[in-house]
């Protein structure tokens, strides 16, 4: 899994610049030179892990009808060096289900219910002292949601595309698992979606949070 | 059936996920009401049949109503719209408190993946009526999009002949009346949501029986098949029997089946001899003059009607009636 993860994010880099301190002797007048062996590069390489969370998306449709879904959210965090790629994968089940303010719970009415959300771009990488760095940056974001009704109600699906951003916070206690260091925090996603192509873009315009704790590996 | 092919409904890669605008969240299929006995009003207005039906409980007392206007610019019929709600009647004031909208609209016009199909909405509102009870008739003053004379529905089958071919096709016309609101209650019907029906589900007759409706095939070749049985809408007239279409991915194919449909007519309240009569929408592999379906409406074909005492005629789908309604049923 973790492979064909890496897989995808390999195509990313592709596309991205790659990480190119300046070398000094290329660097422009006047430019500083950044050292390969500066204490910066503790925030090259992968970081990866899992995450726990809150996934909440509110949207209008162009009948003026609000919806509103709030599901639990299991995600697969990964990124890449100073400023390189990153990807979120999650995992949705939808728990709560609301329409112009009336709400449901999803398990009464709805079966076989779930969901996912991806958040694929670019981040940039900070430092803070030894042991926390944070990471933010935008992507292109989508959020599938899948509920088949129980018998006798009607089923509910949708396909919000947009774009967002994403940011998490990691703290490394020292602590290594196999050799490799842990880290643990927080992150948080916002998504600005515009676009459905699975309901004939009856879509005007959505929002979608997510957000919760992270424990992962990667750093030193 | 009517001219909204469900072929439409099955014509999409995107079979389990369904497609169209969004569905409304945790919505019952069916919250249809259902009456012990009723009495049935019908009227016509141009290419537009009405049909009141005043239900009542197993105690006599009012128990709800249900409200029809049924387009029949072609045979076929085309949209349609239902109210539902309780009722009360004092004097000469009748008063409709509608709970229910259900619609059924033309959507022609639109994209194949776009359409609603049939929709049902939960409303406030109320139809206030002044009313002449005359004999068999009801005349209604109020509300100018259902005011009007309206004939006991029981009273006017015994208006319709049995022995021509235009008679036939007067027949077909009122049998059709039950399918339209049948199709009007189907949630999704005529629009993607039908997709909805791969889990089979049947809906109640507001005064008898039940329509259900299912969804079979692959993605390439779906068919739905939707079956009465003892199926009954309004006094007088019960469906029973199975349409089944077939259609392509872009809402193009054939109907096939049979419904047969019992007529109980009164003269002045008065129970009379029922008629029978079948519609056949095309025979196994849609061959012959089968119903055909393009762009998820009925386009062509014809149906094949016979009467229980074996005079037969078809019936062009998409023509004007050849008698309208309202000569049919002898209507003011």
């Amino acid at each position: 899994m973790h492979g064909m993860l890496h897989g995808l994010l390999a195509l990313v880099l592709l596309a991205a610049p790659a990480e190119s301190p300046v070398d000094p002797a290329e660097a422009p007048e006047g430019t500083p030179p950044i050292a390969r062996s500066s204490p910066a590069s503790s925030l090259d390489g992968w970081r990866w892990g899992l995450a726990l969370g809150w996934h909440g998306t509110t949207f209008l449709s162009h009948e003026s009808n609000s919806y509103s879904f709030q599901s639990l959210a299991l995600s697969y965090l990964a990124s890449k060096g100073r400023s390189g790629p990153l990807l979120h994968l999650t995992a949705l089940l939808p728990l709560q289900a609301s329409e112009n303010g009336q709400t449901v719970a999803t398990s009464s009415v709805y079966q076989d219910r779930w969901g996912a959300d991806v958040l694929l771009g670019r981040q940039w990488r900070w430092q803070a002292g030894q042991d926390f760095e944070a990471e933010a940056g935008p992507g292109l974001h989508g959020t599938l949601l899948v509920l088949p009704g129980r018998f006798g109600y009607r089923d509910f699906s949708a396909l919000l595309l947009g774009v967002g951003g994403a940011t998490v916070l990691r703290f490394r206690p020292g602590v290594h698992i196999a050799g490799a260091p842990l880290g643990v925090g927080t992150f948080a996603a916002v998504a600005f979606d515009f676009y459905d192509p699975l309901r004939s873009n009856d879509l005007r315009a959505g929002l979608t949070f997510r957000a919760g704790l992270y424990a992962g590996f990667g750093g030193r | 059936m009517s001219s909204l092919g469900l072929g439409l409904a099955v014509a999409t890669p995107l079979l389990l996920l369904g497609c169209g605008p969004y569905s409304e969240v945790g919505q019952k299929l069916d919250v249809a009401l259902t009456f012990a006995t009723a009495e049935t009003f019908v009227a016509a207005s141009g290419t537009e049949a009405r049909i009141l039906v005043l239900g009542r409980d197993a105690g006599g007392a009012p128990s709800g109503f249900a409200l029809s206007a049924l387009e029949l610019p072609q045979a076929a019929g085309l949209s349609g719209r239902t109210y539902e709600g309780s009722w009360s009647e004092s004097g000469q004031g009748l008063d409709l408190q509608v709970q229910l909208d259900y619609e059924m609209p033309d959507e022609r016009g639109e994209d194949l993946l776009s359409r609603l199909g049939s929709t049902r909405t939960s409303v406030d509102r109320t139809l206030a009526f002044t009313t002449v009870r005359s004999g068999d008739t009801l005349t209604l003053t109020g509300d100018p999009a259902w005011a009007g004379t309206y004939l006991l529905l029981t009273d006017a089958l015994g208006q319709l002949g049995s022995a021509t071919a235009a008679d036939v096709g007067c027949q077909f016309l009122v049998a059709n009346l039950a399918v339209l609101t049948s199709q009007i209650r189907i949630i999704g019907f005529g629009g993607p949501g039908m997709l909805q029906y791969s889990t089979a589900f049947t809906y109640v007759g507001t005064l008898a029986g039940g329509v259900k409706v299912g969804l079979t095939g692959g993605l390439l070749s779906p068919k739905t098949t939707i079956t009465y049985s003892a199926f009954s809408d309004f006094s007088g007239v019960t469906l029973a029997g199975n349409q089944i279409t077939f259609a392509n991915a872009g809402g193009n194919g054939h109907m096939e089946g049979t419904v047969a449909f019992t007529f109980a007519p009164t003269v002045n309240g008065i129970p009379g001899a029922e008629e029978t009569g079948t519609i056949l929408y095309g025979q196994p592999g849609g061959g012959g003059d089968a119903i055909q379906i393009g762009d998820g409406y009925v386009s062509g074909g014809e149906y094949v009607v016979t009467l229980w005492n074996g005079v037969s005629a078809t019936v062009d789908p998409v023509a004007p009636p050849a008698t309208s309604l309202a000569a049919c049923l002898g209507l003011p």
